[in-house]
């Protein structure tokens, strides 16, 4: 009888903290386990008795990567509940405000934490010794993605410009086509992204994964869609508890998703992609054709290259935005406040994130119900695992190891939103 | 004003001691915003480069990991001493000594940078800041403004 242990106690180049830990007895895995020992963050519980106009800001800072994530997930949600609806110029200006997330979320992983995995180093400092204009044009792109969050959002972290209804203060034409200059330098370099990552070697490695994902009729999904599969699930976001269920396992601080039906499912650029290629830009589609990659994606390794087309689509979007741009007249709506639930899910970065809230006649949050991506993908990263080994045993174990953590960080985890994280551990008997 | 002068508050207000590097900087703002830049900084520290690598002066400040007594108050010059790493805790990938090591091999260092970091002792998720550390805000806002004016 033989056995193996594959263990990383302290996962790098992930947000957050967690570990895995994988055991392997006369070749078969026996055990696959994502350990998210970062301690749970109640942010939930935190929200109760709060007004509703401080959830925002508050749920903005569960995460320094992703707050814009947080923002629209948390005003849509009270939008709804208020039964109020953002539109027009608003809402195209809350879109800008995504696009310069994804901007600067996608470039932070493509170039600091998931290209070193491809190029064979153990950081991105390492990698910076050898290909310092690389890491200098990784972050200039990650910089427009900054000038969008502070223009829009009034400043480049954590914004504090938006508010349910609309936001405090609105830019003007002209500070728009100042950060439009900027912006068609970095969609250049975008392009160039694209380009290069699609040469890295990826490891065969095609799943079939349930994807799930936000779908719009008109556009690529931001800040709101229905909840579609890529097995026919096409339902409002009010309805997501009915379908999907969150479970304790002992292993990990954070949650597991599922659908009730019991299936594990993916959600993040990869989900996004598939469901919605045709919805890309003329631009993004052209250029996903050209470096050979399909309308769907379903190696996870590839996910550098989503992320990378992603980045170009976001530039393009913005760009979009702020040429057909008008000041609106109002920064924001009137709301009329009543005892009501309200349900909001937008696309973060990493994927699709639920928020529920309900609030009494003052205002005040009574309930409130946070799915961020990461919890929703730790059981397909755990079936991902599961697959991924078997094949690859005969490798040297810190050669397994490695690359076992590179499937983890395929996904871009948030831990700190999942608790909210990781470090792995290979047990071969 | 004092051009190519910035001043960098790190940190995040829901996370007890955390919150000082970010109190300090708003107190800074209040007595000489017409002097300096000042920025709140609460993400990946990567970030951190694009603030400064124009500048000429560069200060930072944050609540730091220490076995010293909560409130002890460390004042470094990076281009000169090297950073623990060990001082830094960051949720978000890159911590500030990595970044620093980053701007270092990328030739993106300002002229002068210090770090005037305070010992905490919680920083947990919706705690208060500790009163050693909250002493601190002011007796480093005084230094830190006595400092600019010295350049």
């Amino acid at each position: 009888m033989t056995s193996k242990t594959i263990k990383v106690d302290y996962l790098a180049r992930v947000e957050g903290e967690g570990g895995l830990y994988i055991k392997v007895k006369d070749e078969k895995v026996t055990e696959v386990k994502l350990k998210i020992f970062e301690p749970p963050r109640f942010f939930e519980a935190f929200l109760r008795g709060r007004n509703f106009t401080e959830v925002p800001d508050i749920t903005a800072r569960i995460c320094g990567i992703c707050p814009v994530a947080y923002q629209m997930s948390a005003v849509h949600a009270m939008e709804n509940a208020l039964g109020v609806r953002v539109d027009g110029q608003l809402r195209e200006l809350r879109r800008l405000l995504y696009c310069g997330e994804w901007i600067e979320s996608h470039t932070l992983h493509v170039y600091m934490l998931h290209a070193p995995d491809f190029l064979g180093y153990q950081s991105s400092i390492h990698m910076a010794k050898d290909f310092p204009d690389i890491v200098k044009q990784g972050l200039e792109l990650k910089k427009a993605g900054n000038e969008i969050v502070r223009v829009v959002g009034g400043r480049e972290i954590h914004p504090i410009n938006v508010r349910v209804g609309g936001f405090y203060k609105i830019p003007s034409k002209k500070d728009l086509l100042v950060l439009a200059e900027k912006l068609k330098r970095a969609r250049d370099l975008a392009l160039e992204t694209v380009k290069w990552v699609a040469k890295f070697n990826f490891p065969d490695f095609t799943q079939d994964y349930l994807f799930v994902s936000l779908a719009h009729e008109n556009e690529y999904p931001f800040n709101e869609g229905r909840i579609v599969s890529s097995n026919g699930l096409n339902i409002d976001i009010k309805e997501y508890e009915d379908y999907f269920v969150e479970e304790h396992v002992k292993h990990s601080n954070a949650l597991h998703s599922q659908m009730k039906t019991g299936e594990n499912y993916f959600v993040g650029p990869l989900a996004r992609y598939s469901l919605n290629f045709d919805k890309l830009s003329p631009l993004t589609k052209e250029t996903a054709l050209d470096i050979g990659l399909s309308k769907t994606c379903k190696n996870p390794f590839q996910s550098i290259i989503i992320r990378s087309l992603e980045i170009l689509y976001a530039l393009d979007e913005a760009l979009r935005i702020i040429n057909s741009y008008e000041t609106p007249e109002q920064p924001a709506i009137k709301l009329e406040i009543k005892s009501s639930k309200g349900y909001g899910a937008t696309e973060a970065p990493r994927g699709m994130i639920y928020h529920h809230y309900k609030i009494d006649d003052d205002g005040l949050v009574l309930e409130a119900k946070i799915v961020p991506p990461t919890s929703q993908n730790q059981k397909t990263i755990e079936r991902d695992l599961w697959n991924f080994v078997p094949d690859r045993l005969d490798l040297p174990l810190d050669e397994l190891t490695w690359q076992c953590e590179q499937a983890i960080r395929n996904y871009d985890p948030c831990i700190s939103c999942a608790t909210h994280y990781l470090k792995l551990t290979l047990d071969k008997e | 004003m004092l051009e190519n002068t910035v001043v960098i508050g790190i940190g995040n207000d829901h996370r007890g001691d955390d919150a000082f590097g970010l109190l300090t900087v708003r107190n800074i703002k209040k007595i000489i915003s017409n002097k300096v830049c000042c920025y709140e900084h609460s993400s990946d520290a990567t970030g951190l480069i694009s603030l400064w690598q124009k500048e000429k002066v560069v200060f930072l400040i944050d609540a730091i990991y220490s076995k010293d007594p909560c409130g002890t108050i460390y004042c470094l010059d990076l281009k000169k001493e090297i950073l623990p790493n060990e001082w830094f805790y960051s949720t978000h990938s890159f911590n500030i000594a990595q970044v620093i090591e980053l701007a270092q091999i990328l030739d993106q260092m300002p002229k002068k940078i210090l770090l005037y970091g305070v010992v905490g002792k919680n920083f947990e998720i919706g705690e208060k800041i500790s009163p050693k550390v909250f002493q601190a805000i002011e007796t480093l806002t005084t230094e830190i403004i006595k400092d600019i004016n010295s350049f």
